[in-house]
């Protein structure tokens, strides 16, 4: 069986010593020093909060090695974690949460994963998308169904079975007005008619 | 090879994205890549009007939002008011959604459907 070579950097001895323990146990992974770093198959990287001093050592090792990081951490915000990714770091472990079968796995994940992020950090960063697109959108009173809220209002009658007359006097607008809305929200989704853009509305979740 | 650090004041990271998927690490099964897409096209396009309406309403020689058809008015005043809490946000917006368009495009066809997340 060939053995993986894994360094280790902790933020402090007790984490150090900790990790290298569960690292040590395991028959299929082989410590190597720090010095000789360069020569090892994934990194683990232990920090309570990546701070800028963890950060530059990260950044410094992924354009030196390129190799895959493990990072074990008390706490990371969204940001934190686009940076990590950005520095290789394939695999993330709440301190909190690390047995020795844990960091293994993930080792062993990094060290056959070709560098290709597991699907549970691709998950993280598609909610990043998600989240970016609900900031760009929300504060101009859209959302990614496509929908206004009024258009919604509106969608959301149609629905119900009103009328355009009594649209209108539901929501307060002219007869034109909700004529207006029902032709701008089919021209621009390309629905067909009134009964695709509320079932459109349905499936989107919107009403 | 990492990308240049983006603007830590912003909160997109399109430039990312694209390094990622170019090396081969961002991997995403065709169907989820595709509504993320899909998702993505229609913000981008929901940005892109809004900006019209604020570049419209930025270039009107007399801005008087009572003198606007409702339907355009609720637009004007809700763009302005997004500008004035994130000046440059649409714009930029506009500039980096595209960035991820391209890189879920690209980190897409790198795997055939089921194989990855």
């Amino acid at each position: 069986m060939e053995q993986i070579r894994v360094a280790l950097q902790a933020s402090d001895p007790l984490s150090q010593a900790g990790l290298a323990s569960y690292l040590q146990s395991r028959p299929e992974l082989v410590l190597v020093r720090s010095a000789d770093r360069g020569e090892a198959k994934v990194l683990v990287v232990s920090c309570d909060r990546l701070t800028g001093e963890v950060v530059a050592m990260l950044r410094r090792s992924a354009a030196e090695f390129g190799t895959p990081v493990v990072l074990v951490t008390g706490e990371i915000t969204e940001t934190e974690l686009l940076t990590a990714v950005e520095c290789r770091v394939v695999a993330i472990l709440p301190r909190a949460a690390v047995t020795a079968d844990r960091l293994a796995h993930s080792v062993l994940a990094a060290a056959n994963g070709g560098g290709v992020m597991p699907p549970n950090l691709v998950g993280e960063l598609l909610k990043h998308i998600e989240r970016l697109q609900r900031d760009v959108l929300t504060p101009n009173g859209l959302n990614a169904s496509g929908l206004t809220p009024r258009e919604i209002d509106v969608l959301r009658l149609m629905a119900d079975g009103l009328d355009t007359n009594e649209i209108a006097g539901e929501l307060c607008y002219s007869e034109r007005t909700v004529k207006n809305v029902i032709y701008g929200v089919t021209h621009r989704l390309k629905l067909r008619n009134r009964s695709h853009a509320v079932a459109y509305a349905l499936r989107a979740g919107m009403i | 090879m990492a990308p240049d650090c983006e603007d830590p004041s912003s909160p997109f990271a399109g430039e990312l994205f694209l390094t990622l998927a170019a090396e081969g690490r961002l991997v995403v099964d065709s169907a989820r890549a595709d509504a993320v897409i899909s998702g993505l096209e229609r913000t981008l396009s929901l940005a892109r009007a809004r900006l019209r309406v604020l570049r419209i309403w930025q270039h009107a020689p007399a801005q008087r939002v009572d003198e606007l058809p409702r339907e355009l008015a609720d637009d004007v005043v809700d763009a302005v008011f997004a500008d004035q809490l994130a000046p440059g946000r649409l714009e930029e917006a506009v500039t980096e959604l595209p960035k991820y368009i391209e890189a879920m495009r690209q980190a897409r066809r790198l795997v055939p459907p089921g194989d990855a997340a």
